[in-house]
């Protein structure tokens, strides 16, 4: 029989173009086809994760619905919730005793992705592999959701980790340091939004399975050092958060500041620097800024002036003001102290006796020939006198002082003799 | 709006000489104090408290550099003009609070050395203030007739409940006993005694009569007594300053230096306690001092929770009501104003005697900032001998413009002792590990 239609066969250009667009379908039904081979079998999850969204649309099953509407419920009106890793793990088809291979975790994390839920941990974006018994943080993906972290995500999870370290060295993680942590991810860090919500579900992850040390060197490697610092001083203020920095916090500073590869003493710096009493303005803590790209500040040049704050100089001249105002009543030798506000003296400094005073005197009219003496000629003039002498010296100089706010003799060997003062002091 | 009183040449000299030789000056502090109200206002409540018999512990926690000897130094000359004595020591490896081999005496005999009162304000007088006491039982005994002897132990009863006590009440007569009886060698053991320079007791009976001496165990008694004593005497009372505890957070015997925080504990219960009256410690130290969860006070559990009410900065407001308080660095800002400061007391308080205008004062410090950086205002010391060496040589060349001075002027880097290297003979665990050594 002879059709009357062209041989498609026969034409080379179509046939190229349908042989590219098969070779491309199977390309996309590769991971699938290939993971079915491996596992001898077909999967809910591994079809919404590995087959290409048109037909995998089409292939709706149970398990996956199931799973789909449980996260549903956890997350309900909320932005994220925290689920139990266990169920989560055996829902894939290896994970039935519990464990997952890392290749695993990324086509769950793939296939939840694919329905719209972003999970945490995720080992695509740093993140651990789920473990059972362990917890998983299932959050709403917005669109235009990265696949991969970007260098900013990537410093925000290392300050975060070393956040969650610290949190848990003061026992409880407190309210006010979480909502810091919050404040300071919403403010500074530069992050998409679905970034944030990623690093949201991520630190809440962190609290309930704080993942140790492990990898936090190689992490730390890539971070520049001024960024390194930057993130040291950031979690000093959060261990302050709550209004003290406990010796446990401390100790977890050091360790971290080590890990940061900074100088352990520079965190006792950096405590300490906090806990200034402030004037007026408190002082704004420069959060950690990661997309900044690191370059070596310029040396000031000859002409460069100093550059003053001017409304701290007002503050500390007006702060001086005050002390100055507070020291010179204190020294001020002008005024006589008036009696009830000199300092109470002991029980024994009262009533000296007519005869000491009048011997006193006379040594005060001896000394007054001379503007000076060597310690020999005085003490010989005070046994003289009968006085003990540095007992005398002591009370003529405590009454000049008290009087005209200068002593009357000064010195040890020679004693020089204030001639002027005598003869007020003799009046 | 009058002019401020003008500077007393004395305070002037004081200062300027004193800051030239790299040194923080004894008198006229208040003239370059900048900032730090609140500060001190706080010891200025704590030295009121102790006048009227209570007792204070602080810790004054800054950096090298940040003014904490100033500060000290300054609260020191306050206790002074409110009738205090004061007596001040900076630790170091052979001078701790506590020790088994003489370092707390030694600390103890320091003190005593350096003990000063307004009259005497530069240590020594401690012959000043117990010739004061029984200067004034001898003219009670006169007056009731009675031996001066008897007097002498009269108004140090109360001294006798205390420990160490009764034998400090003998020293005290022996004292007068060899002044009046012109015995030298019984009035100069006496004097020996009370600053712990005795270090057998066989030595002191034989002397004085008495049992005891002070030694390691009971030199926090003995300065309990020796506040007593200064208020029976007439003063308001006693105040330490001890500086440089960073030495005891570098012994490297965790015994010994445990031991020396068991002290500060000691203290510190006291003076919250009511159990000691008319003594104040001033202890000076570095944030790793404090802050050091291993080795610092902090790593110490009994001290822990007792320091641990530091608040930090929260809502801008600060508890300085606690014993520790923090000492910032300066700022560049603070530098300024030091500085004007400086140069308002060159010029004897009177700004029309200024030598350099606002703006050298700025130029200056762009200088030091070329040279030495941020240290320029981090650990000032350098800066400021340079900028009153600028200004002496302004005074001696008034031709000479700033301009063509400040150029000249050399500003060295400024080395934070504490990070030298450990000389080898310092390392103190040998001596204090009470081991023996001996070789084959």
């Amino acid at each position: 029989m002879q059709l009357d239609v062209p041989d498609v066969t026969a034409q080379a250009r179509p046939l190229t173009n349908l042989v590219a667009l098969a070779e491309r379908c199977c390309d996309d039904l590769d991971a699938y086809s290939r993971w079915v081979g491996r596992h001898g079998e077909t999967s809910g999850l591994a079809t919404v994760a590995l087959l290409p969204a048109e037909i995998a649309a089409s292939h709706v099953t149970e398990d996956v619905e199931a799973l789909c509407r449980s996260l549903e419920t956890a997350i309900g009106g909320g932005r994220q919730a925290v689920i139990d890793a266990g169920p989560l793990i055996r829902a894939w088809p290896s994970g039935t005793d519990g464990r997952l291979a890392k290749a695993d975790a990324v086509l769950l994390a793939q296939a939840l992705e694919r329905r719209g839920y972003g999970l945490e941990p995720d080992v695509r974006f740093g993140g651990r592999v789920l473990t059972a018994p362990g917890h998983a943080v299932a959050f709403r993906l917005s669109t235009g959701t990265p696949a991969a972290a970007s260098r900013s995500y990537e410093a925000a999870t290392l300050l975060l980790h070393l956040a969650a370290v610290l949190a848990t060295a003061d026992d409880d993680v407190g309210e006010a340091e979480w909502r810091h942590v919050v404040d300071h991810l919403q403010a500074a860090l530069h992050l998409a939004d679905a970034e944030r919500s990623r690093l949201t579900a991520h630190f809440t992850w962190l609290q309930l399975d704080p993942p140790g040390n492990a990898g936090i060197k190689k992490r730390v490697a890539t971070v520049a050092k001024v960024q390194r610092e930057e993130i040291g001083k950031f979690l000093v203020t959060l261990a302050a958060a709550d209004g003290r920095i406990a010796p446990a916090e401390v100790a977890a500073l050091t360790k971290i500041y080590r890990l940061l590869g900074l100088d352990p003493q520079s965190a006792y710096r950096d405590v300490h620097a906090l806990g200034q009493p402030l004037h007026e303005e408190p002082v704004t803590v420069r959060p950690p800024s990661p997309t900044r790209e690191f370059t070596i500040p310029e040396r000031p040049g000859a002409e460069a002036p100093i550059a003053l704050d001017m409304r701290r100089v007002a503050r500390t001249l007006a702060n001086t003001a005050a002390v100055t105002a507070i020291l010179d009543e204190v020294f001020d030798e002008d005024d006589e102290v008036a009696p009830e506000a000199r300092p109470k003296p002991g029980p024994a400094a009262t009533g000296t006796p007519l005869d000491t005073r009048s011997r006193e005197r006379d040594l005060l009219r001896a000394l007054g020939e001379r503007a000076e003496w060597s310690r020999l000629e005085f003490e010989r003039l005070a046994e003289h006198l009968r006085l003990m002498p540095d007992g005398a010296l002591e009370r003529l100089n405590e009454a000049a002082l008290d009087r005209f706010g200068a002593p009357v003799c000064e010195g040890d060997d020679p004693i020089a003799i204030d001639l002027t003062l005598i003869k007020e002091m003799l009046a | 709006m009058s002019q401020p009183p003008p500077i007393r040449p004395r305070d002037r000299d004081a200062v300027l000489q004193s800051l030239r030789a790299g040194v923080v000056p004894r008198t006229g502090l208040q003239h370059i104090q900048v900032g730090r109200a609140d500060e001190v206002k706080a010891l200025l409540q704590d030295l009121d408290r102790i006048a009227d018999g209570g007792a204070g512990l602080r810790f004054v926690i800054g950096e090298y550099g940040s003014g904490k000897t100033f500060f000290l130094y300054l609260i020191r000359a306050i206790a002074l003009e409110k009738k205090l004595v004061t007596a001040h020591v900076d630790l170091n490896p052979d001078r701790r609070l506590y020790g088994t081999s003489g370092q707390a005496r030694s600390l103890y005999a320091e003190l005593t050395r350096t003990l000063s009162t307004r009259a005497k304000p530069d240590g020594g007088a401690l012959p000043s203030v117990v010739e004061r006491f029984i200067t004034s039982a001898v003219d009670e005994a006169r007056t009731r007739e009675l031996k001066a002897d008897a007097v002498i132990r009269e108004r140090l009863a109360s001294l006798s409940e205390m420990t160490g006590g009764y034998d400090f009440a003998e020293v005290v007569a022996a004292w007068w006993k060899g002044h009046e009886t012109g015995n030298d060698a019984l009035q100069s053991s006496a004097v020996r005694w009370l600053r712990g320079e005795f270090t057998t007791k066989t030595d002191a009976r034989a002397a004085l009569g008495v049992r005891a001496i002070v030694d390691d165990d009971s030199v926090y008694d003995q300065l309990k007594l020796l506040a007593r004593f200064v208020r029976l005497a007439g003063y308001s009372g006693l105040l330490i300053c001890l500086d440089e505890l960073v030495n005891l957070y570098k012994l490297a015997n965790t015994k010994a230096r445990n031991t020396n925080y068991e002290q500060i504990l000691r203290i510190l219960n006291d003076s919250l306690q009511g159990t000691s009256v008319g003594l104040g410690i001033l202890l000076g130290g570095t944030p790793e001092f404090l802050l050091d969860p291993r080795k610092g006070l902090y790593g110490y559990p009994a001290l822990q929770s007792r320091l641990g009410e530091n608040t930090f900065a929260s809502k801008g407001l600060v508890d300085l009501s606690g014993p520790v308080l923090r000492l910032a660095n300066l700022s560049a800002e603070d530098l300024f104003i030091l500085l004007g400061k400086l140069r308002h007391v060159q010029a004897g308080g009177d700004s029309g005697k200024y030598l350099v205008p606002d703006e050298a004062l700025t130029a200056f410090m762009a200088h030091c900032s070329k040279r030495v950086g941020d240290a320029y205002f981090r650990t000032p010391r350098n800066t400021i001998t340079a900028f009153v060496n600028l200004l002496a040589v302004l005074e001696q060349n008034p031709q000479a413009s700033w301009q063509e001075m400040l150029g000249a002027t050399e500003v060295p880097g400024d080395e934070n002792p504490d990070l030298a290297p450990v000389d080898a003979k310092d390392g103190d665990g040998d001596s204090d590990d009470e081991l023996a050594s001996f070789k084959l």
